[in-house]
């Protein structure tokens, strides 16, 4: 049988704060006539270092099983008494705490009443701490190394600030090179700082460090687990170059038969089915397209290998699957260019001088297909270049965002344009909605371009335009505008990449309405996910520039350097649902309303089963089992069925 | 002789993230609401079992306030989204109990809208005194709380 409960109350007076209001002395005799109550005490302030003493000299003298208090805020002051319960040999939840100051003496004015819902109220925590029961604090074992998918900027960023002695940091790129979406970029915004000088140092640190394990031209086709015991298998595509040997001299690369349009290149240039990402790459190490190779279409071709000095070639290699094991798991997925061909109305067309930003970028890098010369496809000089704001952006018929970054990248091209003189005499002109450029260093671009002579013509929607290519010309017709130009570039939407959604679906992410994946909070929790151990950086999450991938980088690695020691155990939620074997039918219910996706099945036993690491104990799932088959703890029916008898 | 004035007796639930930090900063900012209003904190809304709703009525409840975070605020994601659907479920069949609709609210207070919180409240409490006292026994018939609690 259960032993009978020995409880005692504590009423706080909080200075006058709450006995100016409530009577605690009357209430103090009510309570001690209660059944199983042994103490109903007051005292001035319960949270001072005398206060907390009194209540574990009582505890001690009375021989307490559970206590409630008449004080403060749960906010203020329940890890203070959760802790004087400890330090007094009870197990920190063996009590509760009535908030009768700030619900109650500090929103009543008439005493008897304040002094009536007081009592209520801790009539109501006397029935209901009596079905407290005591948890206990659980750890478990962690693996404190970090996968990191994605070689972009905040993946490298986030792999060197965690990789260490202690903590290895593998990090999966699925192109042959690292450095994403920047790699691409002459030069960044707002100072023209060349793009390469400035990242590839970073690159090649990545490269060298011995903690990281660098998985390039590798995918990750499966992620298990939950925070702390995550597995993961990754294939490591056949590069057909062995990178021990293989110096980066380019032998191979003329020989090859082939050429298909260059991707690195956003399809502007060609390239071999034996490549390299982009000149200079990091790691510079080119791999053979099995797609496009002759040999794997069944030609005898050897000219790769025959012109290798080194005899880096080797046709027999074989994808390579392997499993890993790691505690927690960062996205950078990035971002891709949206296509303006969706657009109708602009009879956008990929072969015509109508290029996308990210082409443009190509087309005026040193390492692009013309060289970093500012042609049109019939080898001319343009003598007037269009720039279009928001194409596929802020419109709800597209994507209703603004990506922050394109009206700064369009500047950028601009002054890079001019600054480096790469069409002397060229008329540069701006069709744009709201110039919004945010970062410092861009107002002073934006004044010196307006100097320059570059045109900037405000228009009510771009996504109107209409193009029109006729004897080498653009013909742009927009409601408000009619113009002509040698060459048209268009600052396209960044929309999620596609082919991070099979991932995102994996580790059960959720996405906003636009396909960004959604972290746990915009503002206060933006790395975080809900899905824990599970961190999103980067364009992944929503558009961002070099500076802020490069933050979200460094936030991740904080969060998870905080999280996850190497060595150490990891804490969890000491208040979490779990569920009765006995009484589960296995209907899976809850399965689909957990957020968190705590709730497992286990097909063997035919039940539902909550992994209380992934658990945080909201209860909505204990309120949906059609069979009462969950407990929260701490928050189980019948104890707030029995605070809410207590209560009327 | 003085009739003396029904005092509605009002059990809000209130999430432990949002709702309970809205009624913490009414009383920073001493803000008066009435006494009959008394609260019950749970983890989220979503745990507020329709079950608890009826149990505070049948236990003496002339009023059941839900109190959830904001729409896109919970701390669980989406428990407040859960309560709206249970609350939307709910609503329309206290008809059958005989129980006037109004009894039961649901609202939004975030933990820094003490305003909203007493409002809430004192509107509360103005629509359940005019209804009057909820006489469970008349609209249901004699249930006894015991046979849940048990």
């Amino acid at each position: 049988m259960k032993e009978k409960e020995r409880l005692g109350f504590f009423l706080c007076e909080c200075s006058k704060n709450i006995s100016g209001t409530v009577d605690v002395h009357k209430i103090k005799d009510e309570l001690r006539k209660l059944p199983d109550v042994v103490t109903a005490e007051v005292t001035n302030l319960y949270c001072s270092a005398d206060g907390k003493a009194e209540i574990i000299e009582s505890i001690k003298k009375n021989k307490l099983t559970k206590i409630v208090i008449g004080g403060c805020s749960v906010k203020q002051h329940e890890h203070t008494f959760m802790k004087v319960l400890e330090e007094a040999g009870l197990n920190p939840y063996f009590m509760q705490l009535v908030n009768i100051r700030e619900h109650v003496a500090w929103v009543t004015d008439d005493k008897d009443k304040a002094t009536a819902k007081a009592s209520a109220l801790l009539k109501a925590a006397y029935h209901r701490v009596q079905f407290h029961e005591a948890f206990e604090k659980k750890e478990i074992d962690a693996n404190a190394d970090v996968l990191v998918i994605g070689g972009g900027l905040s993946g490298c960023e986030a792999a060197l600030n965690l990789a260490s002695e202690e903590r290895k940091v593998y990090l999966v790129e699925t192109h042959p090179s690292l450095g994403g979406q920047a790699t691409k970029y002459e030069s960044s915004f707002p100072s023209l700082e060349c793009c390469s000088c400035m990242i590839l140092p970073k690159l090649q640190e990545v490269v060298e460090n011995p903690h990281i394990e660098l998985l390039t031209y590798s995918d990750v086709e499966e992620v298990v687990g939950f925070f702390g015991n995550f597995e993961a298998t990754i294939n490591k595509k056949a590069k057909y170059v062995v990178p021990d040997k293989c110096i980066g001299c380019n032998e191979c690369l003329a020989p090859c038969p082939v050429e298909v349009p260059n991707e690195y290149d956003d399809f502007l240039g060609k390239r071999k089915a034996i490549h390299f990402q982009v000149t200079g790459a990091t790691p510079y190490l080119p791999v053979i397209d099995k797609e496009t190779c002759l040999r794997f279409k069944g030609e005898d071709c050897t000219k790769c290998r025959d012109a290798c000095l080194f005899e880096a070639i080797n046709y027999d290699d074989e994808d390579e699957k392997s499993t890993i094991s790691v505690g927690s798991v960062v996205l950078a997925t990035g971002f891709e260019s949206f296509d303006p061909a969706l657009i109708p109305n602009m009879h956008y067309t990929p072969d015509t001088d109508v290029y996308t930003a990210l082409q443009f970028e190509r087309l005026i890098s040193n390492t692009g297909p013309t060289s970093g010369k500012l042609l049109k496809r019939d080898g001319t000089k343009p003598k007037s270049l269009v720039m279009v704001h928001c194409v596929g952006s802020r419109d709800k018929r597209y994507k209703n965002y603004c990506s922050n970054i394109c009206c700064s990248v369009l500047l950028k091209m601009s002054s890079q344009i001019l600054e480096e003189k790469l069409a002397e005499g060229i008329q540069i002109t701006h069709l744009y909605r709201d110039m919004t450029i945010g970062s410092t260093g861009m107002e002073n671009m934006y004044e010196k371009l307006k100097q320059e002579g570059v045109g900037f013509i405000r228009v009510a929607n771009p996504n109107d335009i209409n193009f029109n290519s006729q004897n080498g010309q653009i013909h742009l017709t927009l409601p408000e505008k009619n113009l002509t130009a040698d060459m048209v570039v268009l600052a396209t939407a960044m929309v999620p990449n596609k082919k991070a959604e099979k991932l995102i679906d994996m580790l059960m992410l959720s996405k906003d309405e636009e396909g960004f994946v959604m972290p746990t909070h915009r503002k206060i929790d933006a790395v975080s996910t809900p899905i824990e151990g599970v961190i999103v950086i980067g364009s992944a999450s929503y558009p961002k520039d070099i500076t802020h991938s490069i933050i979200d980088g460094s936030a991740a690695a904080g969060k998870i350097a905080f999280e996850l020691k190497p060595g150490k155990k990891l804490e969890i939620e000491t208040l979490v649902s779990f569920i009765d074997e006995e009484i589960c039918s296995g209907c899976k219910t809850c399965i689909s309303i957990c957020p968190y996706k705590a709730i497992g099945y286990d097909s063997e036993k035919g039940l539902s089963v909550i992994n209380e690491i992934l658990c945080r104990g909201c209860g909505s799932c204990v309120v949906a089992c059609p069979s009462n088959a969950i407990t929260a703890r701490l928050f189980e029916d019948n104890t707030i069925l029995a605070e809410l008898g207590g209560l009327l | 002789m003085t009739e003396t004035r029904f005092e509605p007796n009002i059990v809000a639930f209130v999430c432990n993230w949002c709702s309970y930090g809205g009624a913490d900063i009414a009383g920073s900012m001493r803000l008066k609401y009435p006494s009959n209003v008394k609260l019950i904190r749970v983890m989220c809304s979503g745990r507020v079992d329709p079950e608890f709703i009826m149990e505070a009525f049948r236990n003496g409840a002339d009023g059941v306030m839900v109190l959830a975070c904001h729409p896109k605020d919970c701390h669980y994601i989406e428990g407040n989204y859960k309560a709206l659907k249970r609350y939307n479920m709910l609503k329309p069949l206290l008809d059958q109990f005989n129980i006037e609709q109004d009894r039961l609210c649901l609202d939004w207070v975030s933990a820094s809208e003490g305003e909203k919180f007493a409002r809430v409240s004192r509107e509360m409490n103005e629509r359940i005194t005019k209804l009057g006292p909820l006489n469970w026994e008349k609209a249901i018939g004699p249930v006894r709380s015991t046979e849940v609690l048990s």
